[in-house]
């Protein structure tokens, strides 16, 4: 029994490891100007961040609830959600190329994006 | 279960009231890290208890009626099923670490716990968002879990040593 006790520490501190260096490369800094909000994984607005000078703010509902997004000087972030864990909100400014902004409960995603072309020019065409 | 013994369930409802208690408190501490499902977890130390002293299906129930009353009491009823996801996995993997590991190491057993527990989590969400991209706060799930499953283990091992057998 002793022997599978070794092995497991190993294991779990292998795992600990993996996990460190996976959540440096996942926190890493971004400096994306193109940004993508999804819900259930279909797209609701790509957004050019440099475009908006002064803060904007779009509202996005749903049967789930409510969720506000506000962007201001090229940085983009959750300004309010009516869940009650407020997560995504406390999360702050979108600065990780590969994190997203989750909200979990409302199952909307925001994400730097890098394709230069937007297939709809505009932004904010798709929404709801 | 039906032919359970009337101070057995006593004992199971106390831990579930017990786990309550804990998990509603820890409601008030605010979020140290701002990435969803990073929590302490300190009804976990019912759990790991609970299934050093109790068979599968009671630790089942404990746990599946702790989850159901914590999400009615917490108030998010949407997040119900991660934890869901999350609780049934670490049930598993800590019964499946249990006949693995010895006495000496019943944290590490929580150790597991968490991480299956940060696994489930990951899927449930994968499968409710529909995107992948929640996989990229799994790394952090596994570390604040390692570091979180084995401060509840340690506590839960004391108490177990100690033999609060009976309440």
């Amino acid at each position: 029994m002793i022997k599978n006790d070794k092995i497991c520490i190993v294991m779990i501190i292998c795992i600990f490891i993996i996990g460190i260096a996976g959540s440096v490369f996942v926190l890493r800094k971004s400096d994306g100007k193109k940004a993508i909000i999804t819900r259930d994984g279909q797209e609701l607005y790509r957004l050019d961040l440099t475009e908006y000078k002064k803060p904007y703010e779009i509202e996005i509902k749903s049967e789930e609830g409510t969720n506000r997004v506000l962007i201001e000087n090229g940085r983009i972030r959750m300004s309010y959600a009516d869940c009650p864990d407020n997560t995504c909100v406390k999360m702050g400014w979108l600065n990780s190329e590969s994190m997203p902004i989750v909200c979990l409960p409302h199952h909307i995603v925001i994400k730097f994006t890098d394709d230069t072309d937007s297939p709809d020019g505009v932004a904010g065409l798709k929404g709801d | 279960m039906i032919d359970m013994k009337t101070g057995r369930l006593a004992e199971l409802a106390l831990l579930t009231a017990l786990a309550l208690i804990i998990f509603v408190v820890e409601l008030r501490i605010p979020d140290p890290i701002p990435v969803p499902g990073v929590k302490l977890g300190l009804a976990n130390v019912v759990t790991v208890y609970a299934v050093y002293h109790y068979r599968p299906g009671e630790v089942f129930a404990v746990v599946l009626a702790r989850i159901i009353l914590g999400a009615m009491f917490g108030g998010s009823m949407i997040a119900l099923i991660y934890s869901l996801t999350g609780g049934m996995f670490c049930l598993a993997g800590m019964f499946l670490m249990k006949r693995v590991l010895s006495e000496k190491c019943i944290w590490l057993c929580s150790v597991f716990g968490a991480v299956f527990h940060n696994t489930g989590q990951i899927a449930a969400a994968v499968f409710i968002t529909k995107t992948t991209l929640v996989l990229c706060y799994f790394p952090i799930l596994i570390v604040a879990g390692c570091i979180a499953g084995a401060f509840t283990g340690v506590c839960a091992q004391i108490i177990i040593k100690r033999g609060f057998k009976n309440f």
